[in-house]
């Protein structure tokens, strides 16, 4: 049996991927992860509200994502011992458009940063040219900027921002952040408009057909037309299982979705695995990264997860089509960004600044004792945080990022989701863009 | 020095700095910004800007602006070890004005892991020949804590499972400055914090040449752009702090310029978030600031293009570039000369000091404490122009 081991880059850290062949196909992947911070284990005997400042650093892109999943876990906590924190609508709003600051540009950024030059690669594997140097970058660059100055209006900075608390968030927009922010959004759809989809926001938004994505000039329908070319459309299929547990203004409550079928989810069925870590055997164990299960299921989280559980029309067009492609995938991403820029807008326009930021909680955090899970919809996907306090000190926290539902390892009876969208494949460069098409995240995904 | 010889030597530093090949045939930097519709008169300004932060003196700023259009001299090599990435998102492709960011882009970037189309073994023979080919010209920037010892299995890194440790030394061993980009590579960062899991470690821990610490988590992006400016102009190491970072940059605490100083010599704070002193905007020392103790100039030069900065979102600073704030600074959210339970690190150091006045006194003169040592180990030994 033919075996290869490559290592995958253009992307956040570093990834191994290890294939194996048999009659120059796929018969099983390898996904592994080879650093490791031990964040959970920082995190133990330390303050409760220190990881407010501990969790965004798990990540450099999510960031905003763990300090709210950390702030809602708290706020759990609050409630399992006896107080149930009043969280006003502003504050909601605040935590909502940060978190889609964060995904607008994870969004943007990835889909000219990593996708398009990755289809050029596929297209000529000679190619090494620099993307960064091309003006449509410069034009992404300026877009990413603008979606994270846009949020830093609210939460002080990116990465690592610090403007949740228990009860609230700790900023105080004026009327006149509300209008900067604005402008910086503009700026965001302005170029989505003329670059990424290549038609205004409210038509394109107005789409329930494939066809009409596809048949105006635009950054989306060129790679739309790659993918196919190289035949995305129908590689990298997964088991077609979506989750969505974290909230959502497009749908409600946890969900999960076979197909097109939908229906409840609860977060206690989820099941984390060390199958095959160096935790659970320091010589047979493989990465440093866990895997996730639902009810011993491998599920696919993420924007086409969100997507699908929301009954979205034109992208149950594309899964009609497409089923759960590369490109199906791909596409999600760009109708998700779509939302969130018209999301976002309405939001800012409907803030209510004379409502309080923060009621603070009137129990002494020094005596909370109690346990919290915080579930949140970050970029990638469904991310947990679960939390037990003692006297105020954290007693264990657990962290489930989305990256370790999508690329943790199963074994060959039943794979993972990234495992299974891998088998069959016939070659390297394939097997490459497919793992990316989840986008990958490294230090997320071990800690 | 005086302004006149001290333009002088740089004027010529920078001529026999233009004679030499450019690294890569591409446009120049005059031609790039054209073509992405900066004007000379921006980039002038930026010039301007920059020439302050590093406080030069404004007659220099045609220095400063020729120095910007040299950096396509300069080989760059850029190192992840065990972190978020969050400084390269920082830098790269977020929160710098286009104009550094376009700057850092055009400045000879060898080796990136995160930017680089290449990968697997065609990307560690990238790494192998830079290296080679730029033997002791080469600037390196190194971003992450570094697992250490009988730990550096936690991080190992390209097809040959080369250990972090021994790649960043590798680098290292060659490099013409070693800059390192964040709280994690400077001091350790998140990852060293108790119990440190993986004995991560700092840069200047594994390597023995100097190092030049841009810490911050994450540093904004104007300090790691300040930094490269200034070697370009000087060509030598920046006046140091004791903990090895740019005195440009990290001279002056966060307390001192910042926009809520007023009320905190006014004797107004924030007593808990979401009260009426935290809608007026009163001073955050109460609710856990680490202001007066941390030394960086994000007060001034605030983040995402000088939109805003944690203490402007109304939360305390953390105190994240100064080394082992994660386990001397905590708990974040409570000033520390107030503590007044049991954490990790033991019992509160000042028990008794929860009256306003004397947490006051107490947190100036450690403050003043902290200054005074500083400026006195400042003083002695580390290179000045």
């Amino acid at each position: 049996m033919k075996m290869t081991k490559e290592i995958i880059e253009r992307i956040e850290g570093e990834a191994t991927l290890e294939l194996e062949w048999e009659n120059e196909q796929v018969s099983f992947a390898k996904i592994k992860f080879f650093n490791y911070r031990g964040i959970e284990e920082i995190l133990k005997k330390r303050p409760l509200l220190d990881a407010l400042a501990l969790t965004p650093r798990v990540c450099g892109i999510c960031s905003h994502s763990h300090a709210i999943a950390s702030v809602l876990a708290i706020e759990e906590c609050y409630k399992s011992a006896g107080e149930a924190l009043h969280i006003t609508q502003k504050a909601k709003d605040i935590r909502e458009i940060a978190l889609n600051a964060e995904k607008i540009h994870n969004h943007i950024k990835w889909y000219f940063f990593t996708i398009l030059p990755e289809l050029k690669r596929v297209g000529d594997t000679t190619y090494a040219g620099n993307a960064f140097k091309d003006k449509q970058w410069f034009q992404a660059q300026s877009a990413v900027m603008q979606s994270l100055k846009m949020g830093a209006h609210f939460t002080g900075q990116w990465p690592h921002g610090s403007f949740v608390m228990a009860g609230g968030v700790t900023c105080d927009p004026l009327k006149s952040d509300l209008i900067s922010a604005q402008g910086c959004l503009d700026a965001v759809i302005a170029f989505c408009e003329e670059h990424f989809y290549g038609m205004p926001l409210e038509e394109f938004l107005s789409f329930d057909s494939a066809l009409q994505v596809m048949s105006s000039p635009s950054a989306l329908s060129y790679g739309i037309d790659e993918m196919i070319k190289h035949g995305f459309d129908r590689l990298g299929r997964s088991f077609d299982r979506f989750l969505a547990l974290g909230e959502s203004y497009r749908y409600e409550g946890s969900l999960k979705a076979s197909k097109t079928t939908v229906l409840g989810a609860d977060i206690k069925y989820v099941h984390e695995s060390l199958q095959h870590t160096f935790f659970e055997d320091k010589h047979k164990g493989y990465t440093y990264s866990k895997s996730a299960m639902y009810k011993r299921n491998y599920c696919e989280v993420g924007p086409l997860a969100r997507l699908m559980v929301s009954k979205d029309a034109l992208m149950r067009d594309f899964h009609r089509r497409f089923k759960d492609a590369a490109l199906t995938r791909v596409v999600a991403r760009a109708v998700e960004c779509a939302h969130l820029l018209w999301r976002t807008k309405v939001l800012i326009d409907h803030i209510n600044l004379k409502e309080p930021s923060l009621i603070p909680p009137k129990k002494d955090i020094h005596s909370l004792s109690g346990s919290g899970i915080g579930v949140i919809e970050a970029p990638r996907g469904s991310l947990i945080h679960s939390v037990v306090v003692h006297q105020g000190l954290i007693e264990s926290y657990d962290i489930i990022t989305p990256t370790v539902w999508n690329l943790g390892n199963g074994d060959k009876q039943n794979p993972s989701t990234a495992q299974k969208a891998l088998i069959g494949l016939n070659s390297f460069t394939k097997a490459d863009f497919i793992l990316k098409s989840f986008d990958v995240c490294s230090v997320c995904t071990t800690q | 020095m005086e302004h006149a010889k001290l333009y002088e030597r740089l004027a010529e530093r920078l001529s026999n700095l233009e004679k030499f090949p450019r690294i890569k045939e591409e446009k120049s930097i005059a031609a790039l910004m054209e073509e992405h519709g900066i004007s000379r008169r921006d980039f002038m300004k930026w010039a301007a800007g920059v020439t302050a932060m590093l406080s030069l003196p404004s007659t220099f700023t045609p220095l400063m602006a020729q120095a910007a259009e040299l950096t396509d001299r300069l080989p760059v090599i850029w190192l992840h070890m065990a972190e978020c990435t969050g400084c390269s998102e920082s830098l790269l492709r977020t929160d710098a004005p286009t104009i550094d960011s376009l700057i850092f882009d055009h400045i000879s970037l060898e080796y990136h892991e995160t930017l680089m189309v290449a990968c697997g073994w065609q990307a560690e023979h990238n790494l192998e020949s830079a290296i080679e080919k730029y033997k002791g010209k080469y600037i390196l920037m190194v971003e992450g804590g570094i697992p250490a010892g009988s730990s550096e299995f936690f991080l190992t890194v390209g097809p040959h499972g080369q250990t972090g440790q021994k790649s960043a030394q590798k680098a290292a061993d060659s490099a013409a400055a070693i800059f390192a980009i964040g709280s994690c590579s400077s001091f350790g960062g998140i990852q060293a914090a108790h119990p440190n899991p993986t004995n991560a470690q700092p840069l200047s821990k594994v390597t023995n040449k100097p190092v030049i610490n841009v810490p911050g988590c994450p540093p904004s992006e104007k300090n790691i752009v300040g930094n490269v400016l200034h070697y370009i102009l000087f060509g030598t190491l920046p006046a140091l702090d004791a903990y090895n970072r740019p005195k440009w940059a990290y001279g002056l605490r966060i307390h001192d310029l910042c926009e809520r100083r007023g009320h905190f010599d006014a004797g107004e704070f924030v007593q808990e978030f979401g009260d009426a002193g935290a809608k007026k905007g009163f001073c955050l020392y109460k609710v856990g600031c680490k202001g007066p103790y941390t030394f960086n100039n994000c007060s001034r030069e605030r983040f995402n293009q000088h939109t805003s900065w944690p203490v402007q979102a109304g939360h305390g600073c953390i105190g994240c570039s100064e080394p082992g704030f994660w386990d001397n600074m905590g708990p974040f959210e409570e000033p520390l000369g107030d503590r007044l339970y049991h954490t990790v690190y033991g019992e509160g150091a000042d028990k008794t000091a929860d009256k306003v006045g004397v947490a006051l006194l107490t947190a100036t003169a450690v403050g003043i404490a902290a200054h005074a040592a500083i400026a006195a180990v400042k003083g002695s030994g580390k290179t000045e122009e």
